[in-house]
């Protein structure tokens, strides 16, 4: 078990190097200058020397090694440099900005498991066609729709027509948690319906995977009913694979859902990524996705780990190995 | 390529601006002495801070509370409330007294003398001498700031604190008023440079009582304002994703008032009786279309002139600008609205034929190829405009292809000036200073076009116009040669301006005292809420 564990992060560690630098070569191949954003566009010739005093000052002019290693070396100290354009800390944007992420992606995730769990489960147990239609016509709906079209008939439907829902903006829960509750709402079901969706395909095929098990016949033989079978024996079996599933989600939902979060005028990481590609600010843009790659590959290895907890036989494999 | 004496080139723009602006606001008498008496005054009233403004801004907010440097136009709004000048904007296009009360000129128009209020404190209560004005002017005069107002006051080679309350500066070349320049100077406090983008430390009606760059900006009043209370309690400047979520925020009453909103929402906005869209007095925008004069084939001037000729106008505003335009009729910086535009220019209607016959003489065949470079989201009209003059460039057998990229890289693809880029067509929007020769100044002091940038060309005799136009007194003569300008202008087209056209802003009924100047920036220093 050791062995894995230290294998896993081994390899972490290795993948969130290499996507360092793929995200810091990528950015500076992308057409735009970030001098030109900052200072061109108006109708007054800006001085050359204006550029080439403003490059040095963010360190452009410099070989690309050695703006890497620069940028690098203060990441591992923990500096993520400043915007270059409102030359706040990295640190403190994003400080300002996850608040809204978080919260938009825990309630997200709360709803999209609150969803596709007991639906799945339910389906398991009841058995009944009508039912599993509605679930299979959920799921093909809920994966094949975009999550901004979702969002923009929630907004039609509940903050224009029955005018029930705020429609954009955030507010903080600590500030005022019930109205920070209804921003949320509109929102994180827009992004629920796209996590509940995949994660109930999954756990419904799980379930009739392992409903099929001798172990499963043997809990029946002995008189359990349905439900305690599903309960008990089947839903704990068959969550499994739905892990990285759920793995995946996380990881993806905490590094920004930039759609939705532009649909509802909410800012968050997201809106802050779209805005730092728009001004070339590779500073805050190559920290943020940085931060993006590094949370989904430790959701991944902590899920990967998970695994290990809650499935006996994996352990036993390793032990083996 | 070699370029032209951009000294010579900035000096001669610089001087022009302070030359219109002297024969607008009466020129200097014999012993020197400029009146704050001519100057029309536009104050604050007086009140009791009351209510919050929630002001909107779409596609990019505030990113820097510099205001040296340019960067996104939407910061403009910001500046008259932070950062005072020495001279303030009128909603006419003149200037009046702000933190110099005023000021006199020598005979020669060398040297002028700024006499400052005294009671004048930065909001983190430090007071405002001549050693910030000193400091700042230093400060944009620097190129490696590369300040927006430098082009304006390149040609002032000395500023002095005489006292602490009165600032000399020393011209290179006669100006006739320097202080219609310098109401683009503002006053920042460089006493901690570390903190200049993100403090917002200034002497206006208005301080920073928060600030989450491209996402919110809230001002408070600045309780050393010199001037009147301010009127507001709070102005909350929001950045809103794109125009479609401002102008729902504005029509659910969740924004007081919004800037820059698509002609789009226009009617929507119309037709709610508790809005009203705000417009200048003076128009001295225009949406137009940048071609490098420095490469071929638009290095000739017939295949200019061909491509106005090939430019619809009215079908653009008509389809583009749903009408919330004006139709540029002769291909002119200045909008007809402005009262030195010369009505006797010919017209450049759009002629398809004759549009032919210039790009044959200037050897653009049939068969050639151009690109339209617009911007991708922000400026749907740009993109109408486009595809109007792909159909009509069609009809006489030039293909345009119409590219749309995101900002930075459609900047970054003929800007900063100089850069070449043969075969594009660039759509651009210009936002000129009020004044007409700043109007006609855009493409002597250096428009993306690149002109003045080969010697020789016809650039040489309209940059001798502009400096005969300098020495000017006589306003019927001044007139004369702004007609000769135009003309110049008119016959060398180094750009197409399509039509002219402001911003469009919009506020509710409940707000009173909001402005928008001639170069669509708003101004909300007398701005409150009614009840």
């Amino acid at each position: 078990m050791a062995i894995y564990v230290l294998r896993r992060v081994v390899t972490s560690i290795g993948l969130l190097f290499l996507s360092s630098v793929l995200i810091f070569v990528v950015l500076r191949l992308i057409p735009g200058d970030p001098t030109i954003t900052k200072l061109g566009g108006g109708m007054t010739a800006v001085d050359p020397r204006a550029f080439q005093a403003l490059r040095h000052q963010l360190g452009l002019d410099r070989s690309l090694t050695h703006q890497y290693v620069h940028w690098i070396g203060g990441v591992l100290r923990g500096d993520f440099g400043q915007s270059y354009f409102s030359q706040f800390p990295v640190t403190t944007l994003i400080k300002e900005r996850a608040g809204s992420t978080l919260e938009l992606a825990a309630a997200a995730l709360f709803i999209g498991l609150l969803l596709s769990v007991p639906a799945a489960t339910i389906g398991a147990i009841w058995r009944n066609r009508y039912f599993d239609a509605v679930l299979s016509g959920f799921t093909a709906v809920g994966m094949s729709t975009p999550a901004f079209v979702n969002g923009l008939v929630l907004i039609v439907i509940f903050g224009v027509k029955l005018k029930l829902l705020p429609t954009q903006g955030y507010v903080s829960f600590q500030n005022h948690p019930l109205e920070s509750l209804k921003t949320v709402i509109l929102p994180a079901v827009t992004l629920a319906i796209a996590i509940a969706a995949p994660i109930m395909l999954i756990l419904r095929s799980s379930l009739a995977d392992v409903a099929s098990a001798p172990y499963i016949r043997t809990a029946q033989g002995k008189g359990l009913l349905r439900y305690q079978v599903v309960l008990r024996h089947v839903l704990p079996n068959a969550t499994i694979p739905a892990l990285t599933m759920i793995g995946v989600i996380i990881g993806s939902l905490l590094g920004g859902s930039v759609i939705v979060e532009y649909v509802f005028a909410r800012p968050g990481l997201g809106s802050l990524m779209v805005d730092a590609i728009y001004q070339r600010d590779y500073a805050v843009l190559q920290t943020l996705v940085l931060l993006a790659a590094g949370v989904f590959i430790i959701s991944s290895l902590l899920i990967d780990l998970l695994y290990g907890v809650l499935d006996p036989r994996l352990r036993v494999r390793g032990q083996e190995a | 390529m070699h370029r032209f004496s951009s000294r010579l080139k900035v000096a001669a723009f610089g001087v022009a601006v302070a030359a219109v602006a002297a024969v607008s606001l009466g020129m200097a008498s014999s012993d020197g002495v400029l009146g704050a008496a001519n100057a029309k005054a536009t104050q604050t009233v007086a009140c009791t801070p009351n209510g919050t403004l929630r002001y909107g801004l779409a596609g990019g907010g505030v990113t820097s509370l510099d205001p040296s440097v340019g960067g996104l136009a939407s910061r403009t709004v910001i500046m008259p409330l932070l950062f005072p000048a020495l001279t303030a904007l009128n909603p006419d296009g003149t200037v009046r007294p702000d933190l110099a009360t005023k000021w006199k000129v020598s005979p020669d128009g060398k040297t002028w003398w700024f006499y400052l209020r005294r009671d004048v404190k930065y909001a983190n209560g430090r007071p405002f001498t001549s050693a910030d004005v000193v400091a700042n002017i230093l400060h944009d005069l620097d190129p490696k700031t590369g300040a927006l107002v430098r082009t304006y006051i390149n040609d002032v080679r000395s500023v002095r604190a005489i006292t602490k309350y009165e600032v000399r500066f020393k011209t290179g070349s006669p100006r006739a008023n320097l202080a219609d320049a310098l109401y683009l100077a503002k006053m920042a406090d460089l006493s901690n440079m570390a903190t200049l983008a993100t403090s917002g430390n200034g002497t206006g009606p208005y301080k920073v009582a928060g600030y989450v760059p491209n996402q919110v900006l809230t001002l408070v009043p600045n309780p050393y304002y010199f001037g009147p209370k301010p009127c507001l309690k709070k102005i909350s400047i929001i950045s809103e994703p794109d125009t479609t979520s401002m102008v729902t925020a504005f029509t659910s009453n969740n924004l007081d008032m919004i800037w820059q909103f698509p002609v789009t929402a226009a009617s929507t906005i119309q037709s709610d009786k508790n809005a009203t869209i705000i417009v200048p007095k003076t128009v001295a925008t225009a949406h137009v279309l940048l071609v490098d004069t420095t490469s071929a084939p638009f290095d000739n001037v017939l295949a200019r002139q061909a491509l106005s000729y090939a430019i619809d106008r009215n079908a653009m505003v008509k389809a583009s600008f749903l009408g919330h335009a004006q139709a540029s009729v002769a291909n002119d910086p200045l909008s007809t609205t402005n009262p030195a535009y010369n009505k006797k220019l010919p017209a450049q209607t759009f002629n398809l034929a004759k549009a032919k016959q210039l790009f044959t003489q200037a050897g653009v065949k049939p068969g050639t190829s151009f690109t339209y470079w617009a911007q991708a989201g922000k400026r749907p009209e740009w993109i109408t405009n486009g595809e109007i003059l792909q159909q009509d460039l069609a009809k006489i057998g030039i293909t345009l292809n119409i590219v749309q990229a995101d900002p930075a890289t459609w900047l970054a693809r003929f800007d900063p000036h100089g850069k070449k880029y043969p075969g594009l067509i660039v759509a651009s929007f210009l936002s000129l200073q009020p004044n007409p020769l700043l109007g006609l100044g855009s493409a002597l002091n250096g428009c993306d076009c690149n002109w003045g940038n080969v010697p020789g060309t016809k650039y040489d005799q309209y940059n001798s116009l502009v400096l005969k136009a300098l020495g000017q007194s006589d306003p019927v003569k001044l007139q004369a040669s702004y007609d000769q300008l135009q003309v110049l202008f008119n016959q060398q087209a180094p750009y197409q301006v399509i039509a002219h056209q402001t911003n469009l802003s919009a506020a509710q009924k409940k707000v009173v005292g909001a402005w928008e100047d001639p170069s669509g920036n708003m101004h909300l220093e007398s701005a409150r809420l009614a009840h």
